[in-house]
């Protein structure tokens, strides 16, 4: 009887934490202790052992793929940030014209995937790409963009753009009034930039900073394309876990343990260096435009859509591919719908799938997003802080590693989950949670929580209160950022390229299959497609966020 | 119908923090009782407890004869207005105002109708069909009254309901909701930091601090006998000296800076005390008078009365208020003149500021 009743007294909220575990439990933390577990299985005959790890340290087939891939982060970090704070700077200062073009142009370029980048760049300056028979015909040779050249350029294009929309977004709610404070104490100019505007913004961009470095480090489709010998780690990972295929994949699972760490590492120093350095701003008289000199202002807005289209360049690639004739695996003269036709008649299944898994993962993005944070928000306790923990994990899990680990905890009872479409839509709505948790509770923290309180002095159950009241007010921003999370969804290639199966592959993965028997016409016939859907979202985005939504 | 307030015994803990410190207080039905102190005294904490957002740790709330520890906050049938007023921006004013009334399963007619009293009732009626958005401040705060009265609540609950409005409108308000409460005789719970707005709106008013009652009394009480130095500090102004108080045979006399005049206590004593002084209990006389003897030092011509900032041979300093009358003079920095008190107005406090002697 007092147990019957102590179970009735567990409210809404109280199964809602418990569910969250549950799953959290399953598809998260069980999978991820098996890998960390297999990492120390490397003795002979899988006996309890750190030779894996030994190993890694020890022999340079392991250990450079760690140096290679810490020296493409560090340089593509700096570069991004060299091209991304200047242009975030004269955008939001001057008077460049067509702001919202040029932004559009770059939130395209960032929102598509990676690999596209890579493989686009391979069509223009690869060994047989457009502009290399182009110049050599001029007898000039183009220095090769395979392995670490090539990484840089694909990675530092499409990931500019995070320090670029970061910078601008701070500098435009700026409080002028520090500026002006700066000025009126006799500082001003260079000196005043550096002793004031950067200072403040500096915790943006190392936000910014991280994001690319994590990025780049994670990114499994860019290297398979355009790295060649320049191995890094999510590649060896895949190597290692392909070879490994059928058995107990240590080797694999001590690579992705070391990349979490890696990714962990930078997380931890970038927030030691601005915990005690965030600032809040109160944005009261934004900063105005300043006009600038003809002269300046052509050469500048020049520069600026001279890096956005840089940055374009893989879409605007594989737009006009797209619907360039082609003979077998050849382009030809001349332009028809070929490419289009034939990923009808053979890949349209693709195209179906894609849609269809991104759109359940993003139900269930909502759903957890919703209740999830609401119960992180304000029914603090122990438990919903070891909660959000749990859900922002994945936050340094790369999708080829979620993907190991998903198939080592699920291809084999008591829950076989391998080669089905469930496992892909679990791997994306974990890939996504931390996202979509950030961004709900972002938003309930800027609810007022007096209209809850409101709803239930006036004689509404709290559980109906939430219903009523809360989750209405949440909603549009809680799909705008579900929005963003089906974009990246529909473009993962990472977790999908190790979780699919001849029945559930999707656009990407069929992207990237085409690239690899040169079907480049309907790679690119394809990619054009993701990069129409991800613009289409895009517009539906803006509108529910009522062009105030900021990307990134 | 609404309902007479028991509060008694309560305490609210916070960790080692103890919010509210064992605070009893009986509000009669149609009574408007005010909880008044600084920010941090507890008073919002208290209000929340009648509400049932906070717990209850120990004692007990009662409206009428119901104890209402146990009872969930939707179902205690408060009305409370907030001080951002908290205004549903998805529904409109006329489902602002209905939500409580559909919570309570009435009729869409009988919703109907009550909604229509209740906004003529705020002069909101014109406004019915109009989103949150599109209203100001102080429509805003009519909706919230509205939509906190129209339920027919035990007792009616104001947090702060001013503090957003500026100086003029926060003046309108408070008679529109005196004469609304009023009208309606529903018992009200009003919280403010604002002593002014205390007198002005209460028949009671509590004064809190440190999460303990100070004094309960009505303005006039509050205002001209305030039972410590902190009462007689935080409601108006007031200026403290330190005096010496000596009674024999029922006679006691205060000795201030030299001046010596009697005063009538509750009880003798004998010893230092602390004279409380409002500026317009002063009177300021030429320095051949006998009086303390002081200097002004500053002077705010403030239309229907100047004030004067007056310092006392040790540089202390006191406020001091003259009323405009035919041939006044504005007296200047650096005037001679002496100090008189009115002994029937001025409060005599014990010297730790404790206790009252009067």
């Amino acid at each position: 009887m007092m147990e019957k009743l102590r179970l009735n007294r567990i409210t809404f909220w109280g199964w809602v934490i418990i569910a969250t575990f549950a799953l959290s439990f399953v598809f998260l933390i069980y999978p991820l202790v098996g890998m960390l577990s297999r990492s120390f299985l490397g003795g002979e005959e899988g006996t309890l052992s750190l030779r894996n790890y030994i190993d890694f340290f020890r022999l340079p087939y392991y250990f450079t793929t760690l140096k290679h891939s810490f020296s493409v982060s560090i340089i593509t970090t700096i570069l991004a940030i060299l091209v991304g704070v200047p242009m975030g700077y004269v955008t939001a200062r001057y008077n460049i014209p067509g702001k919202p073009l040029l932004n559009a142009m770059v939130v395209v370029s960032l929102l598509s995937p990676p690999f596209i980048g890579a493989y686009s760049w391979i069509m223009l300056l690869g060994r047989n790409g457009f502009i290399t028979n182009l110049v050599r015909h001029i007898g000039i040779e183009i220095p090769t963009i395979y392995g670490f050249k090539g990484l840089i350029l694909v990675f530092t294009l499409k990931l500019f753009p995070f320090i670029y929309m970061y910078v601008q977004g701070a500098l435009q709610s700026f409080d002028s009034s520090l500026e002006e404070a700066a000025e009126n104490l006799g500082v001003s100019g260079f000196k005043k930039l550096m002793t004031v505007t950067f200072p403040l913004i500096m915790p943006t961009i190392t936000a910014g900073a991280v994001v690319v470095f994590m990025t780049s480090l994670a990114d499994l489709g860019t290297p398979m394309l355009i790295g060649e010998g320049y191995k890094v780690l999510p590649v060896l990972v895949y190597e290692e876990y392909m070879s490994e295929i059928g058995g107990n994949a240590t080797m694999a699972s001590t690579l992705s343990v070391i990349i979490i760490l890696c990714s962990l590492l930078v997380l931890l120093l970038q927030k030691i260096s601005i915990s005690k350095r965030s600032y809040s701003m109160s944005g009261l008289r934004p900063p105005a435009v300043k006009k600038l000199k003809p002269a300046n202002r052509v050469l500048l807005t020049a520069l600026c859509y001279l890096v956005a289209l840089l940055a374009l360049a893989p879409q605007i690639t594989t737009v006009v591919t797209s619907f360039i004739k082609t003979h077998g695996p050849l382009f030809v003269k001349g332009f028809s719908l070929d490419s289009y036709r034939s990923v009808w008649y053979k890949l349209s299944s693709n195209i179906m799938r894609t849609f269809l898994y991104s759109t359940i993962a993003m139900v269930f993005m909502i759903i957890i997003g919703m209740f999830s944070s609401y119960v992180i928000v304000r029914k603090r306790s122990t438990a919903t802080s070891i909660l959000d923990f749990i859900l922002m994990s994945p936050y340094v899990i790369p999708g080829s590693v979620l993907g190991i680990i998903l198939v080592m905890a699920f291809n084999k009872p008591p829950l076989i989950l391998t080669g089905t479409a469930a496992i892909l839509i679990i791997s994306y709505t974990i890939r996504k949670i931390p996202y979509i948790i950030r961004s709900s509770t972002g938003i309930l923290y800027q609810l007022d929580l007096s209209s809850e309180e409101a709803s239930i002095n006036l004689g509404v159950s709290p559980m109906k209160t939430f219903f009523k009241i809360t989750a209405i007010l949440m909603l549009p921003g809680v799909l705008s950022g579900a929005i963003l999370s089906w974009i990246s969804t529909i473009n993962e290639l990472s977790s999908t390229l190790i979780l699919y199966s001849g029945r559930t592959g999707t656009i990407s993965v069929a992207i990237y299959t085409e690239i690899m028997k040169d079907g480049y016409g309907t790679a690119a016939a394809l990619a054009s497609i993701l990069t129409f859907a991800t613009i289409i979202s895009l517009l539906v985005f803006n509108w529910l966020t009522k062009g105030k939504g900021s990307v990134v | 119908m609404s309902q007479p307030l028991m509060i008694d015994q309560v305490t609210k803990r916070y960790g080692d923090f103890v919010a509210i410190d064992d605070v009893s207080i009986a509000i009669e039905q149609g009574e408007f009782f005010t909880l008044l102190g600084p920010s941090g005294c507890g008073k919002t904490t208290l209000l929340r407890m009648i509400a049932g957002f906070n717990t209850i740790e120990a004692g007990e709330i009662k409206f009428g004869s119901t104890v209402i520890n146990n009872i969930p906050a939707h179902k205690r049938n408060t009305g409370m207005v907030f001080q951002n007023y908290a205004i549903f921006p998805h529904l409109s004013v006329f489902d602002n105002v209905a939500y409580g009334l559909k919570a309570r399963g009435h009729s869409a007619k009988e919703i109907e109708q009550e909604v229509d009293e209740v906004l003529s009732l705020v002069r909101m009626k014109e406004y019915k069909d109009r989103q949150p958005s599109q209203l100001s401040g102080g429509q805003q705060q009519r909706i919230a009254l509205a939509r906190a009265i129209v339920i027919k609540p035990d007792v009616l609950l104001m947090d702060e309901p001013l503090s957003n409005l500026d100086a003029k409108l926060r003046v309108e308000m408070r008679t529109v909701i005196k004469k609304i409460q009023q009208n309606l005789g529903i018992t009200t719970v009003y919280v403010t930091h604002d002593q002014e707005e205390a007198l002005a709106i209460s028949d009671r008013i509590a004064v809190m601090n440190q999460g303990t009652i100070q004094q309960i009394g009505s303005p006039l009480d509050i205002y001209t006998r305030p039972r410590n130095s902190f009462v007689s500090n935080f409601i108006g102004v007031s200026s403290f000296l330190p005096c010496e108080v000596s009674t024999s045979k029922g006679e006691s006399l205060v000795n201030v800076y030299g001046h010596t005049f009697p005063m009538k206590l509750s009880k003798a004593y004998n010893g230092k005390g602390i004279l409380a002084i409002r500026p317009e209990e002063v009177t300021l006389n030429e320095a051949s008078v006998d009086g303390v003897a002081s200097t002004i030092q500053f002077a705010t011509f403030l239309g229907d009365f100047i004030n004067y900032e007056v310092v006392l041979g040790d540089d202390t300093i006191i406020q001091v208020n003259e009323y405009l009358k035919e041939g006044l003079a504005i007296k200047h920095p650096g005037d001679a003149v002496t100090l008189t008190f009115d002994a029937a107005a001025v409060n005599l406090f014990d010297l730790e500021g404790k206790e009252s002697l009067l």
